[in-house]
Formats: structure tokens, sequence, C-alpha cells
């Protein structure tokens, strides 16, 4: 394949899942400036190895789990000041900062946030990136009845925190 | 709310976030990253080759080099080499160094003597100080800025005799000729620019990875403005308290160009 098929072939890639991954690592990591900066990157590594990449069975979860080890690597070697949200840190929060009221739905958010990481990553590979078990299980390296356990206690956690807020009218 | 609506709301909660990034912003950064991977087969792949037989007797003391003999002997000296930094010489005559690893330091050693930096590279045989530190990576510059130990002493009690001696250059002109842009960050490596036709002549640098200096001693009463060098180090305090003492540390300072120190 020449390298201007494979620029052509990235860039429909691009163009078709750049979206997704980025909602998918948003909900994962709930920092919009960050997601945006974890996936570019996630991205310029894909195109960096776009023969294997191409070749990837799920080549959007490649991208997500770079984006998602890239957020480690930055926590783990963050100065202070340096702004991965850590979740135990972000649970208190009823909106997330740097995610804008106008696009992203603050209270869903805050909720998600409040999950513990590994349930978050679940829900937003389940839900946002529409994997199957299976899949987000490899992704993850962990079991399938893990995934389907993280995403059951991921939904209880959710609807029980959202419930009371979507309906507050039939509160007395 | 059944899980269907559930799952329904939390996909349209962010399906206003859109990407904005052009696709060539991308690929120009990929090919950076691509750029990264492929200097260390061009840039000193003669002096790294004529380092790798030391390399591997420094980083395996206790045994002799060789495949034979490796501790290792299913990892390729040549893969390990590659994965270990990066070093790419600019057409203005600086010089871009990215270290992956804190491996093969005499092989960079070589290849920044080649290519005209009177430098010497060493880890140190001191544990890397165990410090704490709320943040990751720290970076200190200035004389009192070291995690300086004392130099071993020999087995029969007497000081060791050090290899290299300090040069005493003001702030600025370190600064010009040694730099640590990004605080020496880039993504997972530590990335470094020397720029040595700015030395002053007769100075040299000393890199010291791994620990603290040990072959160099600070002397005592340098004029005011004298940079000490600089330091890295990597550590973090987790959320929990955890304290994560430091992988690695990183640090340079000036010192006279000799045979014995530089090469």
């Amino acid at each position: 394949m020449g390298v201007g098929t494979q620029q052509l072939d990235f860039a429909e890639f691009y163009r078709s899942a750049a979206d997704e991954c980025l909602r998918t690592v948003l909900v994962s990591i709930g920092d919009q400036d960050t997601a945006r900066e974890l996936v570019d990157e996630a991205f310029a590594r894909a195109w960096a190895s776009w023969r294997t990449v191409s070749r990837h069975p799920a080549p959007k979860a490649w991208v997500v789990r770079t984006a998602l080890n890239a957020s480690i690597s930055r926590w783990r070697r963050a100065r202070r000041e340096v702004h991965v949200p850590d979740p135990g840190r972000v649970a208190d929060l009823h909106a997330v900062s740097g995610t804008s009221a106008t696009m992203v739905d603050p209270q869903i958010m805050a909720a998600l946030m409040r999950l513990p990481a590994r349930q978050r990553q679940v829900v937003a590979l389940r839900l946002i990136l529409d994997l199957d078990t299976a899949r987000t299980a490899e992704l993850l390296g962990i079991a399938p009845g893990t995934v389907m356990a993280h995403m059951g206690r991921a939904m209880t956690a959710l609807r029980h925190d959202l419930q009371p807020a979507l309906q507050p009218e039939s509160q007395p | 709310m059944n899980d269907n609506e559930l799952s329904t709301m939390v996909r349209e909660s962010v399906t206003d976030v859109h990407s904005a990034t052009p696709i060539a912003q991308i690929i120009s950064r990929g090919r950076a990253v691509r750029a990264r991977r492929r200097t260390p087969a061009l840039a000193g792949a003669g002096a790294v080759l004529a380092g790798s037989a030391l390399a591997v007797s420094m980083l395996m003391p206790s045994v002799h080099p060789g495949a034979a003999n490796s501790r290792h002997p299913g990892s390729p000296l040549a893969q390990a080499r590659l994965a270990a930094w990066t070093m790419h010489k600019r057409a203005n005559g600086s010089i871009d160094v990215t270290i992956n690893e804190l491996r093969n330091p005499v092989g960079l050693q070589a290849a920044l003597q080649a290519a005209g930096v009177p430098v010497r590279v060493s880890y140190s045989s001191l544990p890397v100080p165990a410090t704490r530190q709320d943040g990751g990576i720290s970076v200190t510059t200035g004389y009192n800025g070291w995690n300086l130990a004392p130099p071993a002493l020999r087995k029969d009690g007497q000081a060791p005799k050090l290899a290299c001696k300090f040069y005493a250059m003001n702030n600025n002109a370190l600064n010009a000729a040694f730099q640590f842009p990004n605080d020496g960050q880039h993504g997972d490596s530590v990335f470094l620019v020397f720029k040595p036709s700015v030395l002053p002549a007769g100075a040299g640098l000393a890199i010291f990875l791994g620990g603290s200096i040990d072959d160099i001693k600070q002397p005592n009463g340098v004029p005011p403005g004298t940079s000490g060098g600089f330091t890295v180090q990597q550590g973090a305090t987790l959320k929990d308290g955890t304290v994560v003492p430091p992988k690695w540390s990183f640090g340079v300072t000036p010192v006279y160009a000799s045979r014995q120190c530089t090469g």
C-alpha cells in the first residue's frame, strides 16, 4: 500500500472514529481538554504505526486504549499542578471542570465521575464505543464476567445518582 | 428508568462533543512520532556499535559481556539500544536527545562525543535518593538544587579519585549550552537539547542517570551566579498518601573537558 493510499485510509478512519474515541476518553477521564490532547496523541501514534493499527481487529479500541495508557503515564509523571483529574478527587464535584455545559451534560458527567475508574472505563467502552463484553474485557485486560459486574454496578449507581435529579417534581 | 433509557442518556450526554483537530495536524504529529522512532538508526549508529561491548559491561557488571554469559540472553542488544535513547542532530548544530530508558550510557556518550559534545554519561552507583515529592517530575536548577551525596569511600577508607572536575560556568552559559525543554518531559521520555557550539572552550558536560551524582565533588566557594547544573527526578505521592520513591533521576553539571572525564 503506498503512502498516499495509507494516508487516505487513515484520514477516513480519523474522520469516522475521532468523535467516538474522544467521547469515550472523555467519559473515562472527565476532562475535555485532556481528553482531546490524549486522543490527538493516540491518533498520531496510530498514524505512526498505521500498518499495524489498520490491521487491528478494532482500531478504534486501539486508539482509546493508547489514549488511556497515555493518561495513566501522564498521571504518574504529572507534576502537582498538572491536571489529569484523579477520580477520587472529582467524585464530589457537581460538574467537571473543563467540560462545557453547552457540550456535555454536567449532571451526567458528574455522576460518571463519581464511579470508580474501572467502572467508568467499562461504561465508556460499552456505551460510547459500543464494544461488546468480550472486546471490552480484552481491551481492559480483565475477565468478561468482571466487565459485566462492573457494568451492572455502574448502571445501578448511575440510576441511583441520576433518578432524583431527573425527576425533581416527583419529590415531596 | 430502565437500562436502555439510562444508556441512551449517557450516550446523548456527550453527543455534542466533536474532535476539532485537523487531520493534517494529526498526521504531522504522527510523522514526528515516526521520526523519533527512526532517529537512532540514523544517528550515531557506528558510535553505538563501538560502545556496545562496554554498554553491556556497564549494564551487567557482574558478568562478562557477550550473549553466552548475559543475564538477558534473549534480549537482542540492538533492540535494547534502540529503545534506550535517540539522538538527532539539527542543521543549526544543536542536538536533540530523547532518553526512553536509563540504559546504555556508554553508547549515548559515544554518540554525543561523535556529534561534537564533550560529555560524560554515567550511571550513578548510588541509589536513587529517596526524597519525598508531592508531584511527579521535579526539576531543580542552580547550585543548591543538587541531591548531592558524598562520593562513596573506597574499601581502604580513602576518598575515591574523581574522574571529573567541576567547571565554574555561569547559569546563562549553561542554559545556552544545555536545555530541558518542557522540563525535560516528552511523552514518556526525557528530552534534552545540547548546543555544543556555545560551550566555553575547555568545558564539557557530565550527565548522570539513575541516582545521585557520585563522580564529581561540588566545590565550596564558587562565585555567585555559578551554575551547579540541573537535576530532574521522578517520584510521586499518591492521593492516598502512599509515597512512590523516584524511579530515576537525571542530572547534568558543567565539568572540565578532559581525557579522564569526557574522553
